[in-house]
């Protein structure tokens, strides 16, 4: 009797240590040691459709005394670099660092206390597409880090030199399988709904998840997210995401996304700044050529000049 | 007087949260028993120029029993008093106490461009475009939030330059921290922030070429971030690119100036820190040697040599 409860205890250590390990495989880690950072970076789910957003997160653990201040670049996300390879290990898409020169309110830095593990999220979509066939997928994300810790003070100025480049690269799977609009559509839903705070939730905790609901949602690449996309340039033509949102929009060439575009443009309450880079989004549509998105804004483009938006920022 | 007493009693059941079923019905037992037909309130039935007759219609709006009919019966009246169980001009002022529970009041003393405020000890009518904070108005244009049931004035201050770094290649990093005068960022919900940088001449605004790329341009002035930022992240951060330098080379200069602003829902942008001018040089060190150099705030990056 003794012996079988032995042997009880051993199968049920097993099949912990075996669900444990199963668990972590669905959870896409992939791991990177550095000196006193240990980099992981994972998705909640393995399985997306083809234009989902897929959230990266990335765990930084330190491991040394003294608290850590990594500098991920401009707006935090500078530092990345992706790339999606399929299962032969040929690069289907690449998306190169993001470079915003000038003023913004997001910071490049994330503290990492010392025997703490902080999380990164950033979203795939914004550097690689996610409308891909039905298939397994190897993402690299390559990041360039610097350490705060690392700069050192110019001697005689005000100014510190910039310490050197850490490079690492992160690696994971996914699969893509074949659409489910429904199933699709109630991961845009569940997105959505984070725009109304739970009463148990503290505001900057809220807040929190949902500009990350609101970037996912921006950068959803399906004409099922095009009515929410244009409610968010509606509801809050300031949002952060305006400008993936509209690339998005863009991207679905759908003439509901450009009759939305435009009808958001001739509301009275529209800001004249944010008219500018809505009538580009429409420019954009009509060089899909499509004949039903050329005849809807015959009209408008006749009455609205295409805006110069590419200029780029420099200070 | 008896009268007013149990209609007080079937408003106040809904008035004090009591929304038994029991409470309202006795209450309204009391007042349908006790109230006389063709009831006329003297203080009633008049603004300036309109009369309103009782009421013909009655039914319940949500938990609270009350004249349906007004609006549709006589346009300009409503029903806005609980102690008063008639039709009356659209709210006066002194009524707005009662609004809390006069769902129909939506205009407040005669001007459709206020409404009823509810507050301690009395309310008031506040301007559309305010928000009504225990019976005082807090104009948003004015940066005022309501804060602990008082208005008080959100803004950004204090803006100052707590970090700044030489990336290299030379690119310039400024890190900026900012403050609310109300001591908590989150109060700041209301504002935005941006840069404003002014270059010379007009816009775009064409870099000088040679050194620059030809055609190298920027919108003048430059607004950043598109769009501008919330101001409770109380942290800002700038960066500022050499440009595309391109040889052969060419000795050239230029200054922009840069300010930091500020702004509430009014839309008008406010300074919160001047930082003057941002400078940028193309120097011939001779030799064949070229250095690139940009100067602000006292912080100094370079290229040297140019490739």
């Amino acid at each position: 009797m003794i012996m079988k409860l032995k042997q009880f205890g051993r199968l049920l250590t097993m099949t912990i240590i075996l669900a444990s390990s199963i668990d972590m495989s669905t959870n896409a880690y992939a791991q990177e040691s550095g000196k006193l950072l240990e980099w992981k970076i994972g998705t909640s789910k393995q399985v997306f459709y083809p234009g989902e957003p897929v959230l990266l997160t990335l765990n930084i653990k330190n491991s040394g005394t003294q608290e850590e201040k990594v500098n991920f670049g401009m707006e935090g996300i500078g530092a990345f670099s992706m790339e999606i390879r399929d299962s032969n290990n040929i690069i289907i898409t690449k998306g190169s660092k993001i470079e915003r020169f000038g003023f913004t309110t997001r910071s490049s830095f994330l503290d990492v206390p010392p025997s703490k593990i902080v999380q990164k999220p950033i979203v795939l979509n914004r550097w690689c597409s996610t409308l891909l066939p039905p298939g397994k997928y190897h993402i690299i994300c390559n990041v360039e880090y610097r350490l705060f810790s690392e700069d050192q003070k110019q001697p005689g100025t005000i100014v510190f030199k910039a310490g050197p480049i850490h490079k690492l690269q992160l690696e994971l799977d996914i699969q893509i399988v074949e659409l489910d609009k429904m199933e699709f559509e109630k991961i845009i839903e569940s997105l959505v709904a984070l725009e109304v705070k739970p009463e148990s939730q503290s505001t900057g905790e809220w807040l929190e998840e949902r500009d990350r609901a609101r970037e996912m949602l921006a950068l959803t690449e399906s004409e099922l997210a095009v009515p929410y996309q244009l409610k968010l340039l509606r509801t809050d033509p300031d949002t952060w995401f305006r400008p993936d949102a509209i690339n998005s929009l863009v991207k679905s060439g759908t003439l509901e996304a450009t009759t939305g575009l435009m009808q958001i443009i001739e509301d009275p309450s529209c800001k004249e700044d944010v008219k500018h880079v809505l009538i580009d989004g429409v420019y954009r549509l009509r060089e899909t050529g499509k004949p039903d998105i050329l005849s809807a804004t015959n009209e408008f483009v006749a009455k609205h000049k295409r805006p110069f938006v590419d200029h780029p920022a420099v200070d | 007087m008896a009268n007013y007493a149990a209609f007080q009693i079937a408003g106040m059941s809904v008035e004090n949260g009591d929304t038994s079923a029991a409470g309202i019905l006795i209450g309204l037992l009391m007042w349908m028993f006790l109230l006389p037909e063709g009831f006329v309130d003297d203080a009633a039935g008049g603004g300036p120029g309109i009369v309103c007759p009782p009421c013909q219609e009655w039914g319940w709006d949500g938990f609270v029993f009350r004249c349906m009919g007004c609006e549709a019966d006589c346009p300009g009246c409503a029903w806005c008093d609980s102690s008063i169980p008639q039709c009356k001009s659209l709210c006066l002022p002194s009524e707005c106490k009662t609004c809390n529970i006069c769902v129909n009041c939506k205009v407040c003393g005669n001007d459709p461009n206020k409404f009823c405020c509810s507050g301690t000890p009395s309310g008031h009518c506040c301007p559309t475009g305010t928000t009504c904070c225990n019976g005082s108005c807090c104009d948003p244009n004015n940066y005022e939030i309501c804060k602990n049931d008082i208005c008080v004035v959100a803004k950004p201050t204090n803006m100052r330059q707590t970090y700044v770094e030489d990336l290299g290649n030379g690119v310039l990093h400024f890190v900026y921290d900012w403050n609310s005068t109300t001591g908590d960022k989150a109060d700041l919900y209301n504002c935005k922030v941006r840069e404003k940088v002014d270059y010379p001449g007009g816009n775009p605004y064409y870099w000088p070429s040679p050194p620059w790329a030809g055609g190298y341009h920027v919108d003048n002035p430059t607004l950043l971030p598109n769009p501008p930022g919330p101001a409770t992240a109380g942290h800002g951060e700038d960066y500022h690119s050499p440009g595309t330098l391109t040889p052969p080379y060419q000795p050239a200069s230029f200054s922009a100036t840069q300010v930091y602003q500020y702004c509430g829902p009014s839309g008008n942008w406010e300074t919160l820190l001047s930082i003057g001018s941002i400078q940028r040089f193309v120097i011939d060190e001779g030799g064949g040697l070229w250095r690139y150099s940009i100067i602000k705030s006292g912080a100094y990056a370079e290229i040297f040599p140019l490739p």
